[in-house]
């Protein structure tokens, strides 16, 4: 092979290959210190944010002002969730430790995080506990008392299925600084599965994830699936490998084995940087010294919550929000222009109109919710059909591969669990795809309607439905009771032969033709016996096409539980907030009017003008920024 | 180099076994895997409407990558299976051809054009791997005759496929104004 000169010619100068998280400052591995970072763009649309409510409030648009400043919180509140996941001690709760500079979690050989814990930035030391629907159980000073609610020893055996969660807040400041939530998540494989559904939503929710692979075991098949189902099907945007206990490898060998890890997840073409947690742990080269330490996962977490794109996804969801109240709010003003303009009958009938209109318009926006509401059954019903057409198809798909296998019994017994989880995972993957283009669909129309009637928009992020829980998906193909034909063939076989050497040896007694007696023997019972056997064949295939047929429907109904309900919570969701925008909606119309009442004509026309000037150049300078 | 290699792929077993008969190959790229140089070949088909300019033009739905200048199959992926690209309909048409950078060419120009930047693309990969020259005017040639050839309803595909290529070579917002023209 010819040796390329230059590995990074395609990148641009001063880009560091993804393996590689970039330091701060130069030659220092330190994270970096100071406020939380706001770009300039960022603060200086803050800036006209809070220029266009304190207008919207001088105006008497309590309603809107709100709106805006409330949208700015949530803004200024935002918080970057990074999951640690991975299968069970993987040293999860010891890296956001080490993350943490002290042991906050409690961590130890055997599995221990039970609930999801988020660890998050405040000034005292506290656990909270936390209900299923997210309300407050209790709150605990954060001491080794307090662990012991966390660790699963904490749950019976025969299965607590409880499904709460803790945060935790430390007085760590960089935490604070960027807005940083830790997710310490149970590990897979050895929990409920209430708690891995928890664990996925929660990875669905998070901005980032970091994998935990143990050195010493490092990326078993389980894992890999893990991460390609659980991790991959999340579509987090942003993910890390953390290598874990790579001290306990012995030394010489340790960067082979981190050579491998690399390797592995090249050919699984998982392109995320890798980081080796520990406080540095020794190593026979240089070779990964760059990505050596707790700290560069730190200063990783770090460059995330500054990435541009998702800087820019922030202000662009603040500008386009803060421009819809603005739109609003003009809309409204340029009614109230065309009232201030008309003179006294005139006036007063235009008035009456627009409370009457007001009625009609509550009445539009209670029809939408309506028929968003019947989408949602519609897409509900479309889902169910598509799962009853795929447990068809599938039935018939590994139907007609009983037929063709020679052996029934080998087929439950080898072939047909890997194929039900792979027939899952190809059509939980082909259905999250139709959800998320369906429900987009419906938020657009939803969007166009609100657009034409109410000059407003809703942004709910449709997300993904997840993938199918294929835990699920056990068969029951092993319990089934089939005899071994291969053993009875054989036996038969062997019975046959003993029948032709015994009818020889009885003809040769009496002095009868003994190769035409012996061959006439033992081809008959031969046939015979293949002709049983085929017919038990047949029975098997029969017993076994009836177990698929009534076996396929149930596990897809139960592996895809989870992502129906979810399809409907995205609806709920956007019904939700359209709900909530019809109250400030009507609010802002009720506002507007009760201002109208005091004012005189000529007053109100030109406060109006005003108003509407500064609202245009407020608008104007938003989406410069 | 380059345009030798697309036209051994077009010639390929693989090609005739494994990609339908109406796939032909795109921009190839050059990528650089596991410390190796390789093209990557875009395979996607066009569907002639009898109108001017409005030629479909599908996803790519396949790509072959080799290593160069061995030309040795390392991958060959069928992307209807990939799940970034789950949510693509590769059956239905995600752009027309030709495109507003190309509009004022003809097929005879078109086609100089493409041969231009193949060959400047396999003077590229020359350099990286022998002693030959690359110059600034070569690197501003190439970037000028790719961004102009890629078929913009593509660009998303391409990106994903070699992010590093595409920002260097084929970004067409850089390079090309709104209306498709060349920047000064």
């Amino acid at each position: 092979m010819a040796k390329i000169k230059n590995k990074d010619f395609l990148k641009p100068s001063g880009q560091c290959s993804p393996q590689e998280p970039r330091s701060t400052e130069k030659g220092s591995s330190a994270p970096r210190k100071g406020p939380a970072p706001v770009s300039a763009e960022r603060a200086e649309l803050l800036r006209k944010c809070s220029e266009a409510a304190t207008a919207l409030r001088e105006l008497g648009m309590k309603g809107p002002a709100h709106r805006i400043e409330s949208l700015m919180a949530k803004t200024r509140d935002e918080r970057f969730t990074v999951a640690f996941v991975g299968e069970f001690s993987r040293g999860k709760s010891t890296l956001i430790n080490s993350l943490l500079g002290a042991d906050v979690l409690p961590a130890s050989a055997l599995p221990t995080t039970a609930l999801i814990t988020r660890v998050g930035y405040g000034r005292t030391p506290l656990l909270i506990t936390l209900n299923p629907d997210g309300s407050r159980e209790g709150s605990y000073p954060l001491d080794k008392e307090a662990w012991k609610i966390l660790k699963i020893d904490n749950f019976n055996s025969s299965g607590d299925s409880r499904e709460g969660s803790a945060a935790i807040k430390v007085p760590v400041k960089w935490l604070g600084q960027y807005g940083v939530i830790l997710l310490d998540t149970p590990g897979a494989g050895d929990l409920q599965e209430g708690r891995m559904k928890s664990v996925a939503r929660a990875l669905l929710a998070s901005d980032a994830a970091v994998i935990t692979v143990d050195a010493t075991q490092p990326l078993s098949l389980s894992e890999q699936s893990f991460v390609q189902q659980k991790v991959l099907g999340a579509r987090t945007p942003f993910l890390a490998v953390a290598v874990t206990k790579l001290d306990l490898v012995p030394l010489p060998e340790r960067d082979r084995q981190m050579d491998y890890i690399v390797k592995l997840m090249r050919s699984r073409k998982w392109n995320f940087p890798v980081v080796i947690a520990g406080a540095g742990v020794q190593m026979p080269s240089d070779k990964y010294n760059n990505v050596n330490g707790s700290a560069r996962l730190r200063v990783l977490i770090e460059e995330w919550t500054e990435n541009p794109r998702r800087e820019a996804l922030v202000s662009g969801w603040l500008a386009a929000n803060v421009t819809q109240v603005l739109d609003m709010a003009e809309s409204l003003l340029a009614d109230r222009k065309k009232i201030a303009g008309a003179k006294g009958e005139e006036q007063l009938r235009l008035r009456e109109r627009r409370l009457e209109a007001l009625a009609e318009l509550q009445k539009g926006w209670g029809e939408l919710r309506e028929e968003m509401t019947r989408r949602c059954e519609a897409a509900t019903a479309e889902f169910d059909s598509k799962l009853k057409q795929a447990a068809e198809s599938m039935t018939e798909r590994l139907q007609h591969e009983v037929d063709r296998f020679p052996e029934p019994k080998r087929w439950v017994e080898k072939e047909y669990n890997f194929r039900v989880r792979g027939e899952l995972s190809a059509l939980s993957q082909a259905l999250d795809a139709w959800a998320s283009r369906t429900v987009a669909r419906d938020q657009a129309w939803l969007n166009g309607r609100l657009q034409r009637q109410f000059r407003t928009i809703l942004s709910v992020e449709t997300g993904s439905i997840g993938q199918f829980d294929d835990s699920l998906a056990y068969t029951s193909g092993e319990s089934l009771d089939l005899e071994d034909l291969r053993q009875s063939q054989k036996r038969a076989n062997v019975a046959t032969m003993a029948l032709g050497l015994g009818a020889a040896v009885a003809l040769a007694s009496v002095g009868g033709f003994i190769p035409l007696a012996t061959m006439g023997v033992s081809g008959g019972a031969g046939l015979w016996s293949r002709s049983v056997f085929e017919k038990k064949i047949e029975r098997q295939r029969e017993e076994v096409c009836r177990l698929v047929a009534g076996e396929v429907p149930r596990i897809i109904r139960e592996a895809s539980s989870d992502s129906r309900s979810r399809l409907r919570g995205m609806y709920a969701e956007i019904l939700a907030e359209a709900m909530r925008r019809e109250q400030e909606w009507l609010a802002m119309q009720r506002d507007m009017i009760s201002s109208e009442r005091d004012t005189s004509a000529d007053e109100l026309s030109a406060k109006t003008d005003e108003a509407l000037r500064r609202i245009a150049a407020i608008k104007r300078a938003i989406p410069q920024v | 180099m380059v345009m030798e290699a697309v036209d051994e792929a077009k010639k390929s077993t693989l090609r005739r076994q494994h990609i339908p008969m109406e796939y032909v190959p795109g921009l190839p790229m050059l990528s650089v895997r596991g410390g190796e140089l390789c093209m990557i070949l875009p395979w996607l088909r066009y569907r002639a409407t009898g109108k001017v300019d409005g030629t479909l033009v599908f996803p790519v739905r396949y790509i072959t990558v080799c290593t160069l200048p061995e030309r040795m199959l390392v991958e060959f992926r069928d992307l209807a299976y990939d799940p970034h690209f789950a949510g693509l309909d590769f059956g239905r048409a995600c752009g027309t051809f030709r495109h507003e950078a190309v509009k004022d060419l003809d097929r005879k120009a078109y086609m100089s054009l493409r041969e231009n930047a193949l060959t400047l693309m396999g003077r590229l990969a020359s350099a990286q791997i022998s002693d030959s020259t690359w110059g600034d005017t070569d690197e501003k040639a190439l970037r000028e005759s790719l961004s102009r050839l890629i078929e913009p309803s593509l660009s998303g595909i391409y990106r994903h496929l070699e992010p590093d290529f595409y920002n260097k070579y084929l970004s067409v917002e850089k390079y090309l104004t709104d209306d498709g023209q060349n920047k000064e």
